[in-house]
């Protein structure tokens, strides 16, 4: 849209977006970490956010300039990421309400594997978006798919 | 007037087909202001690659005016567009002013001027003009300034606080012309500035550039696809291609350079525009499409 | 634009070009009413005469027994017209019954949501126009957002919002913004990406940053197309505002006026809320045309618009 010249790599705000992911993942590993020390059962939730943070290491260390390889990597790591988050949810959903297990630690480390998990689907989405190909078919494809997850992210958040 | 030194014999000094390495007038490589080397630029469509332009070798050296003349396609305004780092090559190099074509563009080397005057409807002829200075951050005082001599130098005073669409063309695109030179840049590069424009208006305004080249001793570089205005204005006329775009020739002018218009009838002139259209001949411009 | 604007073109008066055509379909809007009006409410009136046993009445007087019935199907525009009189005119603007009170309650919302709405839809543009990733993800449910029909939302979003404890303006005020971001998010995009080619090739030749190329270029391209969308966002709003009234049974405004008419069969109340409602809109989308139009005129683009 602003007959900008088309880069190879990630953009400037797409690195600073890498190095975000990567302190939030490593924050809520801490905090889970922590509240799994303590006694809660926040196992699956300490599983998402390593998931993440493995995935945000892994986009820096190998500088993917390939924007297919990095959104084929943060589609992946969200959505394995959000499954293990639901999975944590539903093991609560019987005590919702009596906070039983979860502390100060666990409760702000699973909100931010959330954020971490959301930011990780907004990354794919970015780097999806990045792609030029003259091919139609792709386009139509991508043209598709973008709205798509982004609209199911949305679902996941509520 | 001295810097270009053009020998005042009246005869036509041709230059052979493909030296251009040592520069167009062997002149030492501090003096050139544009060094194009195996320059090449390959578009993909989705109907295939486009070749715009094909192992361009070039040099311009300070107060040349030099004119790139072909048809439609052959890469003259790709050319020019990749001097400005309009477009990035996909082989070979560009250096403007020793510096390469995005630095250059940084730090606002040349000033460019579009066949459409690309004025601002909602400022007034002053701001226009004001508005590169505006963005290099200069001061509202030395904006008044340069947009008064600029103005002057165009001849178009009086008429500052006047808006686009209350100027004609002619005058719309001297304003243009202003605003290029308002940031004073030593290289001018302009697109088919009077392309737009009908004949009369075009004698005057290629009439008041080679006053105001001689005045300010500006490079400029000028695409044009007129073969009269090529030979009238410049010093140096590059004959381009099409399919692929490239150089097919350099012609060096050897008219004296303080020029009118009744120029244009001389022997000299003349042999100089048949020595032009031969070359655009001979370089299949003239064919009908494959 | 090649000549300087001179006078061989005879001056083009806005006031009369559309003056005289809107006040003629205003003539044949009366006359198709009133002949709608007789024609709709003749069933009835007949029914009255024979119920007081009158069977040789004359067609002046059934024409007549039409046009001033006190519930009748179809009010006739004196009758409308005398409703809002009693209600604007006659009666106190802090009283319950006055139409302007209803009217100001309506209007306030409106202009609220719609300007959050504006602003809301500018932001947006803004956004979607310099993230590609936006772009290509907001929009298409931006343009989602606009087909659920709003009858069917505006009752959910209210019940929310006022569970939530957010009551009165707000939640119409919501529904407002709901409608009129869209027109605005669409002709903004439309405005800020107008730019020609060269002249974003120019900005680059002088090394502009983003921020500058934004207001200096951007920014004023869009504004004939702001103030288009602003147009039919406003109407739009006055839309929502009503449509918010309804669902929750509200007991001020203009749309609370229309359900209260229809509860009791008052049909003429009905009217004179419709009425007053069109009005309004019709005002405020003048408005907002002469404040663009005067904007264009600043900035000199009156010639090009």
């Amino acid at each position: 849209m602003l007959n900008e010249p088309i880069s190879a790599g990630p953009s400037a705000m797409q690195r600073k977006l890498h190095w975000a992911i990567i302190s939030v993942a490593t924050l809520a590993t801490l905090f889970l970490f922590i509240g799994l020390v303590s006694g809660s059962v926040v196992t699956y939730s300490l599983i998402a956010a390593i998931v993440i943070l493995c995935g945000g290491l892994v986009s820096q260390r190998f500088s993917l300039s390939s924007h297919w390889h990095c959104a084929f990597l943060f589609c992946t790591v969200s959505h394995v990421a959000a499954v293990f988050l639901l999975v944590h949810l539903n093991t609560l959903g019987g005590s919702l309400g009596e906070h039983v297990d979860s502390t100060l630690f666990s409760q702000t480390g699973f909100w931010l594997c959330v954020i971490a998990a959301w930011l990780a689907a907004w990354l794919c989405v970015e780097h999806l978006s990045a792609i030029h190909t003259l091919s139609k078919a792709t386009n139509l494809l991508l043209a598709v798919l973008i709205p798509l997850i982004f609209g199911i992210w949305i679902l996941l958040l509520w | 007037m001295t810097e270009t030194n053009v020998p005042s014999t009246s005869t036509v000094t041709e230059h052979a087909e493909g030296d251009t390495s040592a520069g167009l007038n062997n002149e030492p490589s501090s003096r050139r202001v544009i060094d194009i080397n195996d320059l090449s630029l390959t578009f993909q469509t989705s109907d295939g690659p486009v070749y715009a332009l094909s192992d361009i070798d070039l040099d311009i050296n300070r107060g040349d005016f030099v004119s790139f003349i072909g048809p439609s396609g052959c890469g003259k305004t790709t050319l020019l567009r990749v001097i400005a780092d309009l477009e990035q090559p996909t082989k070979g190099d560009v250096r403007v002013n020793g510096m390469t074509a995005q630095q250059a563009r940084l730090q606002r080397a040349y000033g460019y001027v579009f066949q459409a005057a690309a004025l601002y409807p909602w400022r007034t002829i002053a701001k226009n003009v004001a508005l590169p200075l505006e963005i290099m951050g200069l001061s509202a005082a030395e904006r008044k300034k340069r947009v008064a001599n600029n103005l002057a130098l165009v001849n178009l005073d009086g008429f500052e606080k006047k808006y686009p669409w209350q100027l004609s063309g002619g005058m719309q695109q001297r304003a243009s012309i202003a605003r290029a030179l308002a940031v004073e840049p030593d290289l001018l590069l302009m697109d088919e500035p009077f392309g737009a424009l009908d004949e009369i208006v075009r004698d005057h305004l290629n009439e008041q550039l080679l006053s105001l080249w001689a005045k300010t001793n500006k490079t400029i570089v000028f695409v044009t696809h007129s073969i009269p205005e090529a030979v009238y204005l410049s010093t140096h006329i590059v004959v381009m291609s099409p399919r692929p775009g490239r150089i097919h020739d350099v012609i060096r002018s050897d008219l004296p350079t303080q020029r009118t218009l009744d120029i244009r009838e001389s022997p000299e002139f003349l042999a100089l525009a048949n020595r032009v259209r031969d070359g655009l001949r001979a370089s299949h411009s003239y064919d009908e499409d494959e | 634009m090649t000549l300087p604007a001179s006078t061989t073109t005879p001056r083009r008066n806005g006031l009369t070009d559309s003056f005289v055509p809107v006040i003629t379909v205003i003539a044949v809007i009366m006359v198709i009413w009133y002949a709608a009006t007789v024609f709709l409410n003749s069933k009835w009136q007949r029914d009255v005469f024979s119920r007081a046993d009158n069977t040789d009445y004359s067609i002046m007087e059934l024409v007549a027994g039409t046009l001033s019935q006190e519930k009748p199907v179809l009010p006739s525009p004196h009758q409308v017209v005398q409703e809002v009189y009693k209600t604007t005119v006659q009666k106190k603007i802090t009283s319950k019954r006055s139409l302007i009170y209803h009217s100001g309650v309506t209007l306030s919302s409106a202009l609220l949501g719609f300007l959050l709405g504006t602003l809301l839809g500018i932001v947006l543009a803004v956004a979607i126009v310099y993230n590609r990733a936006l772009n290509k993800s907001l929009m298409p449910w931006i343009i989602t957002s606009q087909t659920i029909p709003i009858l069917a939302v505006a009752p959910m979003v209210i019940v929310v919002l006022n569970a939530v404890g957010i009551q009165g303006l707000l939640p119409k005020a919501f529904i407002s913004m709901y409608l009129s971001f869209f027109p605005v998010v669409v002709g903004m995009v439309k405005g800020l990406t107008s730019p020609d080619v060269s002249y974003l090739d120019l900005m680059r030749t002088y090394n502009a940053s983003a921020a500058q190329t934004f207001w200096k270029l951007r920014l004023p391209s869009s504004l004939p197309y702001l103030f288009t969308s602003m147009k039919i966002a406003i109407a739009i709003s006055m839309v929502g505002a009503i449509v918010a009234e309804l669902p929750t049974g509200a007991v001020a405004g203009l749309g609370a006026r229309l359900l209260a008419g229809s509860y009791y069969g008052q049909t003429i109340q009905i009217w004179s809320a419709l009425v007053m409602a069109s009005i309004l809109a019709a005002l405020l989308v003048v408005l907002v045309g002469m404040i663009g139009k005067w904007v264009n005129r600043r900035m000199g683009l009156a010639q090009n618009a």
